[in-house]
């Protein structure tokens, strides 16, 4: 411990050694013990701290504001069910209780689409397969001329 | 003995009560039983960190509605986060409280709007209310007037150290930083202080 650490101990946690940090604080008591330059600093420290050291009251919390606290909670969401539960889950979802109609006409609108989609694009595959058959034998070719 | 003897007296074996009371009431023990949704240890922490959380609000904001406010919602981020939060973590419950206060207050002065209000000079209210006619009695107006001066991470830094009684370790986890940038803080803090003071300080000295 010497004087400058002395002077940053003071003017950072103040004037009272209890608030100093504990590993520090038998080292500092010694010095000051010792050095009328440390007596000197913590009598110059003192003034703004006397006003520092009392803090407003503690507050009182209302019984309005507990029961606020305790009312803003709600009850925890159950734990995550297995897989089963979770396909019922997306069952219910999917088909609930009574509104089944829409579900299944969605679902019957997706596959027309999915398939009238499907068949309109039958001739595209066969003009890639026919570039893709001249690709194939243009790469080929230096090979078979080497050989 | 005497208590041993009093609470045999009352049917109680005093062992019993040591026990439920390191296992399941400390704050850690607490914590878990949170984290089960269980509403019970909730009220119980709630009532025993309540006035400090609230005290805490209020002597870095200045204002009891705001801190109310703080208070509530930092123990809603106890029941939602008690599932997080781990005693081996380093931090005891209380520091964790004390970030949580502390960050909510930080936040709530950087909203906007907080910053138009700050910047009114505070009227002197001859209809203050009881607590802040006894804050006016406790801490004098040019103190209170001075810390309003400081950016809120000064103030908290002050009010953990000087005014909560934190170790260093435990004001510097509560802020998220380290011990040397927590002495930084309060070196500045007190630096500002001394000069907005001087003239109190004077007239003391």
């Amino acid at each position: 411990m010497n004087l400058e650490r002395f002077a940053m101990l003071v003017e950072a946690y103040g004037t009272d050694p209890g608030c100093w940090p504990a590993a520090e604080r038998a080292a500092a008591q010694s010095l000051l013990a010792a050095d009328t330059e440390a007596q000197r600093l913590l009598r110059e420290a003192a003034a703004l701290d006397s006003l520092l050291s009392s803090p407003p009251a503690a507050i009182e919390p209302s019984a309005a504001l507990r029961a606020r606290i305790l009312a803003q909670i709600a009850p925890r969401p159950a734990a995550i069910p297995g897989w089963r539960g979770q396909l019922a889950e997306a069952i219910a979802l999917l088909f609930p209780r009574g509104r089944a109609v829409p579900q299944f006409a969605a679902l019957g609108l997706a596959l027309v689409i999915g398939i009238g989609a499907g068949l309109a694009d039958i001739g595209g595959p066969e003009t890639t397969s026919i570039d893709l058959f001249a690709l194939q034998v243009a790469a080929a070719a230096p090979v078979s001329l080497e050989e | 003995m005497q208590i041993a003897m009093s609470l045999a007296s009352v049917g109680i074996a005093p062992s019993a009560v040591r026990r439920v009371e390191t296992v399941q009431d400390d704050d850690s023990g607490l914590m878990q039983r949170v984290a089960a949704g269980e509403h019970r240890a909730y009220a119980t922490l709630v009532d025993r960190h309540l006035r400090h959380a609230v005290t805490l609000a209020y002597r870095v904001l200045f204002d009891r509605a705001e801190a109310e406010e703080v208070a509530q919602e930092a123990f809603l981020r106890v029941w939602q986060h008690a599932g997080r939060w781990r005693p081996d973590g380093g931090a005891s419950f209380r520091t964790w409280l004390n970030r949580v206060v502390v960050n909510l207050c930080i936040d709530r002065k950087r909203r906007p709007g907080m910053a138009a209000l700050e910047e009114q000079p505070d009227p002197v209210d001859p209809e203050a209310t009881p607590y802040e006619a006894r804050l006016a009695g406790e801490t004098s107006g040019h103190v209170a007037a001075a810390l309003r001066k400081l950016p809120e991470r000064q103030r908290a830094a002050i009010v953990l150290c000087y005014w909560e009684g934190e170790s260093n370790i435990a004001a510097a986890q509560a802020l998220g930083i380290t011990v040397g940038a927590l002495e930084s803080l309060l070196v500045r803090a007190k630096r500002t202080l001394r000069d907005e003071l001087s003239p109190v300080i004077g007239a003391k000295e």
